[in-house]
């Protein structure tokens, strides 16, 4: 079976979240799998579904610091998206993947780790969204399932920044912050800490996508225009992701 | 509105708002980095915990609820919460 391919590069949490939705109706209509590469610029903040958008970031410092603070469609924790990181969504027809929400994830996590091994990094999964190495997480992931497809996103730390990601995000208690901040920076690696020669987005786009297209035993990747689609992104871009009542909803 | 938190053992982080009427439950909003399948289940399950009674079946009835709606949970436990709220009920 053959695959859609795309890199769209560094852009808005706004853009990569409508350009996710659309063509998830893509993979809904055709069955055509598709597997995108991306990352975000500007710097971004984006929360779970079932997240409180004020309970869990500053949204007047980030108002002022020009960050855009954006809700998913998938579940999971509050994360702080710069360029330091290299972002992937997989989207297949619900039948190519195990029923089984746990054991799917670790389906598609396995490409992430396959290509981790060829760097001669031992990373592991972690359920339930997780890759870790050394026990130190590098990479969160998060599912959701709609019209007979599942879409799966997520973030492959390359380098890691602790103090960036709790300028914004707000912690349960401001007196032990610091400490927070700590523990969190023992918990929390980026790739290139592990490698001699640091690692490109370029160069770790290369070796996932050989990885994706062996472990699913895609015949070939095609690539995906999307030209086509650009109407309906920039559409769901400002009508939807852009939106008080979408990002604000909870 | 002030949210409570709550991580139960192995379990992600929740945000918990909730007010009683008695052993009833009048108010609840269930926020927090969990996964939910599907998403749109939320606000039925906060309705469905409106006037459930903590002195009662709670946790059977919300397992029966997440059952027969195919609603599948990851991050907590319907036990988790009846922990949380007791706590709160009590406390």
């Amino acid at each position: 079976m053959k695959a859609k391919f795309l890199n769209t590069g560094f852009k808005s949490a706004s853009f990569n979240f409508a350009c996710d939705e659309v063509l998830l109706d893509y993979v809904s209509k055709t069955g055509i799998p598709v597997l995108r590469f991306y990352g975000f610029e500007p710097t971004s903040c984006t929360i779970g579904y079932f997240q409180g958008m004020e309970l869990e970031i500053d949204t007047q410092k980030a108002n002022q610091a020009g960050v855009e603070c954006v809700r998913r469609i998938t579940g999971g924790g509050a994360v702080m998206h710069d360029q330091n990181q290299f972002t992937y969504t997989l989207i297949l027809p619900e039948k190519l993947l195990s029923q089984n929400i746990l054991k799917s994830y670790e389906q598609i996590c396995y490409s992430i780790i396959s290509g981790l091994k060829r760097l001669n990094l031992d990373a592991e999964f972690a359920p339930l969204n997780d890759i870790v190495l050394n026990n130190q997480k590098i990479s969160g992931n998060a599912q959701t399932r709609k019209k007979g497809c599942v879409l799966q996103h997520g973030t492959l730390l390359l380098n890691v920044d602790v103090d960036l990601m709790f300028s914004l995000l707000k912690v349960p208690d401001e007196k032990i912050k610091h400490k927070l901040i700590q523990s969190v920076k023992k918990r929390v690696t980026g790739i290139n800490q592990h490698l001699e020669n640091p690692i490109s987005f370029d160069e770790i786009s290369k070796i996932l996508k050989e990885e994706f297209l062996k472990n699913f035993n895609f015949s070939k990747f095609e690539d995906l225009d999307l030209s086509e689609f650009n109407s309906s992104i920039e559409k769901l871009q400002s009508k939807k992701y852009s939106s008080s009542q979408w990002n604000l909803k909870y | 509105m002030e949210f409570k938190n709550y991580k139960p053992k192995n379990g992600k982080l929740l945000k918990i708002y909730v007010e009683f009427s008695g052993t009833k439950i009048k108010e609840f909003k269930l926020r927090g980095d969990f996964f939910m399948h599907p998403e749109s289940s939320l606000e039925s399950l906060e309705e469905f915990m409106l006037n459930l009674d903590m002195s009662k079946n709670f946790t059977q009835d919300l397992e029966g609820f997440l059952a027969s709606n195919q609603i599948q949970v990851f991050g907590f436990l319907p036990q988790d919460l009846y922990d949380f709220l007791t706590m709160q009920y009590e406390g």
